[in-house]
């Protein structure tokens, strides 16, 4: 395999990969762990901040479109639709800027980025709902993203060692 | 695991490559990977920017016993149903349909909430009951907000009863 073979083989993995941590999450954490109303803990986003790292930019972006686009196709909200592709794109616009500033490690870029998706859906929330009052569930909300963003840091680093090492890739090419 | 049992199995290729040092010829840039002060900073700044909507009053605190509440539905900022909760309201239940299906919202004297939903998430279901003034419960497939407001008693009395409509006419 050549490098670009390799590539898109891989892009086309962590698509894959982050569809499925989407769906096996709703499926294996109950929502009702959480105390804070529409929390979730998102390792989808494993696989793309994964790619933020590997890929770069737009594959990055393309990801998350692909993956909102799937999900509306099985829900078909268009509300719904419009809320996570806002909330999906914030979280990989901010990861992307952390992460060409070079001045943070991969758990500021993941928190960064889960505090954007919660900013995100809040903003889009306020013209869907026709009510600032949505803003209240901001606080809770974004310190239980940056949380969680934490969290898919930890998780991702072993993930991302594994990736490079295995498909023998380099960062930032 | 059975990546590294992958990579003995059927790559003899990727043994005669150093990943490692694959990695460091690739790029002068090798990513950050342990939790440093920056990140320690920006954690700072993005947990004190959840203080934002305080610092602005909208979720105000608001002193219960000087105030009537009433629980207000809205659909896309437009409001559909409005019920008094407090002491002395009585039970009430309301039924919003649209193309998603139904939404039920009910209140009492102890407050508000959803108590059922067609949506696909039940995040306003699951909110459960919300009693004080200020607070929400959404559902953002129907476009609804459920919340509990303040009234002013006093400046009810001036808007609503009697008073004011008689005088004038």
């Amino acid at each position: 395999m050549n490098g670009k073979t390799r590539r898109l083989t891989l892009w086309g993995l962590m698509t894959a990969i982050s569809l499925a941590l989407s769906v096996a999450e709703s499926a294996i954490v109950p929502a009702a762990l959480f105390p804070v109303p529409g929390f979730r803990l998102g390792f989808a986003n494993i696989a793309i901040l994964i790619s933020v790292y590997i890929f770069g930019a737009f594959p990055s972006i393309g990801i998350v479109l692909i993956r909102t686009l799937s999900v509306f196709a099985f829900s078909g909200n268009p509300t719904v639709f419009l809320f996570s592709l806002c909330g999906g794109l914030a979280a990989v616009s901010v990861m992307l800027a952390l992460h060409r500033i070079r001045r943070f490690s991969i758990f500021g870029v993941s928190a960064g980025g889960a505090a954007a998706h919660s900013v995100g859906q809040i903003a889009v929330a306020i013209p869907i709902a026709g009510n600032v009052s949505v803003i209240g569930y901001l606080p809770a909300l974004l310190w239980a993203s940056i949380a969680a963003g934490l969290l898919i840091a930890l998780i991702s680093v072993p993930v991302y060692r594994a990736v490079v090492t295995f498909f023998r890739f380099r960062p930032g090419q | 695991m059975s990546k590294e049992n992958g990579n003995d199995g059927n790559a003899p290729k990727a043994v005669d490559r150093d990943p490692a040092g694959a990695e460091a010829r690739g790029s002068d840039f090798s990513p950050r990977l342990s939790f440093g002060v920056p990140d320690f900073l920006l954690i700072i700044v993005l947990v004190m920017a959840g203080l934002i909507p305080f610092v602005f009053g909208t979720l105000r605190a608001t002193k219960e016993s000087d105030f009537e509440k009433v629980a207000i539905l809205t659909v896309a900022g437009q409001e559909v149903w409005r019920c008094p909760v407090g002491n002395g309201s009585e039970p009430s239940e309301f039924t919003y349909s649209s193309q998603e299906g139904i939404l039920i919202v009910r209140a009492d004297k102890s407050g508000a909430w959803v108590a059922h939903s067609d949506c696909p998430d039940q995040i306003c279901v699951r909110t459960g009951k919300i009693s004080r003034a200020g607070q929400i419960s959404v559902c953002i497939p129907f476009r609804a907000v459920l919340r509990i407001e303040a009234t002013n008693p006093i400046s009810d009395a001036w808007i609503h009863p009697d008073g004011i409509d008689a005088v004038s006419e």
